[in-house]
């Protein structure tokens, strides 16, 4: 049944089409009706599409990807939620019909562009149309054979989708997995449209029971009573057990479906009102072509629940469950998409290839951690040997101002014993970092900084004429640095740092990368990749002065979760 | 792959469609970064017989999420003057920022064609405020810049 939509949806895989292909046929009008039948999040045929809240139609994995991200209609901007998405079957028989014909319907176009161009034959038409049947499967005759089929699976009930529900009557069409492939010019049987009228009335118009004082959750969207709503999203959106609200919902419902049930003398497999209350209501409807029996999955609110709990989640779903809080989420979110999308879907896949799907989602979004750190065949003790000379020229550059400067007023002495001790101290950490693998480039340097700006500070603190404004405009810690290195005879403006900016380095990391060849690796051992962590020392350094402090925030929690993330695993 | 697929039907619809005038496929080398030329079409003396060059920068998750899209300098090219579009070639749009005004519906040539018409509306010959400040601190991915979009007359 739905062979020719499907090798028509590998074919254009190969060759991409568009609307604008019509152009330059005879009949470029086509080209609306081409677009029309399109998504327009992925641009392509509409894949099992559904109707927003707003009325806009998309693939059902694209919107559901979209707002994933955003709880807004890409078209209209209307707000848009997951349980409102439903299911349309117009235009998902539209589709298969059109793609179906495309091929045909374009050849014939060009062909009489051709035809007019030459401007040979007359009353070829005739042998013209023969000769299309040869080597196209008929428009009509496989229209006709199509129909035919589509009838026979109606009547012999959709043997070649397997255990589809095959039970009595008119009900297997229900989910139109009959009419998938079926051309639409062919006259549905009389059955065929009782069905329809009543797959309308219980898609389309579904809506709770008023009466049955069910609402839905607004993060997991769920049914339940009003009240049980508050202790439901403190406890985390657990699955609700189904128990006192599916029998006051069956009995809200009786009346929507018994009339039908005992109509057709048909025992659904699932029986809707269950259904739906088993279900979390993303669901649009029970899927009665859905051969395997899926459930949606619910969505989660992440805030609520700890990491591990994630990480067990994702377990029992049998998908990885690697990586950090984000990745997980990050993977769940993806993973909802494709299973809900195929939850939707007439035809639906495997978990097999689902899992397919999020593990290519997984090699895309993510670069492994472990493969980047042991690519290079890297020790952190031999590379701090190897550039042992170049650290220890970095050390000695450090502690040179300390030397000289100083026109002190007393206790110079002492002062030189105290900077011996801290410069040890200084040595000492920098070689503990080098060991240690997180985040040493930024705080080796810091660390001098702090030591060489406070000592040459000597001046009490209340004494302090300029006293420090943490004014981030000013790439002020650039210039500390270099005035530490090359020490002026002229102390240099006291300030200094705030402590709780101690933590962080602001200096210009690009430039330290260049003065120190720290490895990235030793950057990276918590971080995402490479570049993950560059960009987040970057913005670290520079971002503060354009948003403030909350932006500030953000990145310590970032950080945080980044440290997080690596004794996490264990 | 999701991201490839939408760029392909976009590619193959600028190569076969007629892009909308004013509006060029410079390079589209891969599915990370395409270039594109505008121009502006009326008679605005401020970009009158210019022509402005845009790079494209596609994430994984492209029409999900917004390209990020900024001028470039290139022989013969130079960055527009207006007051939103600052001298390295930032352009502050709240259409190419997600979570503001981007939607998966945008594609290139749509956003081509907004920032067309926002250099067709300008008047003023200016940078933003603060523009140096920005520009020397702008080494890092336009992603990570927050903008606060406070003039709808754009």
């Amino acid at each position: 049944m739905s062979q020719p939509y499907l090798s028509a949806h590998s074919q254009r895989i190969i060759d991409v089409t568009d609307p604008s292909d019509w152009n330059t046929t005879r009949l470029p009008l086509l080209g609306s009706v081409d677009s029309a039948l399109r998504c327009q999040i992925c641009k392509d045929y509409y894949h099992t599409p559904v109707m927003t809240g707003c009325c806009h139609t998309f693939c059902s994995e694209c919107i559901r990807r979209s707002l994933v991200r955003e709880q807004k209609c890409p078209v209209c901007r209307a707000t848009a939620q997951e349980n409102q998405l439903r299911k349309n079957g117009a235009a998902q028989e539209l589709v298969a019909a059109f793609v179906a014909a495309r091929p045909l319907l374009m050849e014939v176009a060009k062909e009489s562009v051709e035809e007019r161009r030459f401007s040979t034959r007359g009353e070829e038409g005739g042998t013209e149309d023969g000769g299309e049947d040869d080597g196209y499967p008929g428009f009509r005759e496989e229209g006709g054979r199509k129909r035919r089929r589509g009838r026979r699976r109606i009547e012999g009930g959709g043997a070649p989708d397997g255990p589809m529900e095959s039970a009595g009557g008119g009900r297997i069409t229900r989910g139109s997995s009959g009419r998938v492939g079926s051309q639409p010019s062919s006259q549905p049987s009389s059955q065929n449209q009782v069905i329809c009228l009543d797959d309308d009335d219980g898609d389309e118009d579904y809506k709770p029971p008023p009466s049955s004082g069910m609402v839905a959750c607004p993060i997991c969207s769920q049914y339940m009573k009003e009240k049980r709503v508050d202790s439901h999203i403190e406890s985390g959106c657990p699955k609700e057990s189904p128990a006192s609200p599916r029998k006051r919902l069956r009995g809200g419902e009786s009346s929507f479906f018994g009339s039908s049930k005992s109509q057709s003398g048909y025992t659904p497999a699932f029986p809707p009102a269950s259904k739906r209350v088993d279900t979390k209501p993303g669901a649009p409807y029970p899927n009665p072509a859905n051969p395997l029996d899926l459930h949606p999955l619910p969505k989660i609110a992440f805030n609520m629940m700890k990491e591990s709990a994630l990480r067990s989640k994702l377990q029992e779903l049998g998908i990885p469950s690697y990586g950090s809080k984000r990745t997980l989420q990050d993977r769940y979110n993806e993973w909802l998409t494709l299973w809900n999308a195929n939850v939707d879907s007439v035809t639906p896949k495997s978990k097999k290839e689902l899992l397919k799907q999020l593990s290519s989602w997984d090699a895309i979004n993510r670069v492994p951690v472990v493969e980047k750190t042991k690519v290079a065949g890297w020790t952190d003790q031999g590379w701090s040997e190897s550039n042992k000379s170049h650290y220890d020229e970095l050390i000695a550059k450090a502690r040179t101002p300390r030397v000289k400067p100083e026109p002190v007023k007393e206790g110079g002495e002492e002062e030189e014993e105290a900077e011996a001790e801290e410069t040890d101290d200084i040595t000492s950490i920098s070689s503990a970092q080098m060991d240690g693998a997180c985040a040493a480039p930024t705080t080796l340097p810091n660390s001098n900084i702090i030591q060489t700006t406070v000592l040459n500070d000597k001046v009490p603190l209340n004494n302090v004429t300029q006293s420090f404004q943490p004014d981030f405009h000013q790439p002020y810690l650039d210039q500390a640095f270099t005035t530490a290195l090359h020490s002026t005879p002229s102390p240099p403006p006291p300030f200094q740092a705030p402590p709780t900016y101690l933590p962080y380095s602001h200096v210009n990391v690009s430039e330290m990368f260049v003065a120190n060849p720290l490895p990235p690796t030793t950057v990276l051992a918590g971080a995402e990749s490479d570049t993950d962590r560059l960009a987040i020392v970057e913005e670290d350094s520079s971002l503060i002065g354009l948003y403030g402090k909350r932006k500030y925030e953000e990145m310590e929690i970032g950080c945080k979760k980044g440290g997080g993330s690596t004794s996490g695993g264990l | 792959m999701f991201h490839a697929k939408r760029l392909q039907k976009e590619l193959s619809k600028i190569h076969q469609g007629l892009p909308p005038a004013g509006i060029h496929l410079v390079a589209a080398n891969d599915f990370q970064e395409w270039q594109m030329d505008i121009q502006v079409l009326d008679e605005n003396p401020l970009y009158h017989g210019k022509t402005f060059r845009l790079n494209f920068k596609f994430s994984n998750n492209y029409p999900i999420e917004a390209p990020e899209v900024m001028f470039i300098r290139a022989t013969d090219r130079d960055i527009p003057m207006h007051p939103h579009i600052y001298s390295n070639g930032v352009i502050c749009l709240d259409l190419l920022s997600s979570g503001n005004g981007w939607s998966p519906v945008q594609s290139v040539e749509s956003v081509c064609m907004s920032i067309q018409s926002m250099l067709t509306g300008n008047t003023k010959n200016e940078r933003p405020d603060g523009d140096d400040q920005f520009v020397l601190r702008t080494n890092r991915s336009l992603r990570n810049i927050r903008f606060v979009y406070d003039d709808p007359t754009v």
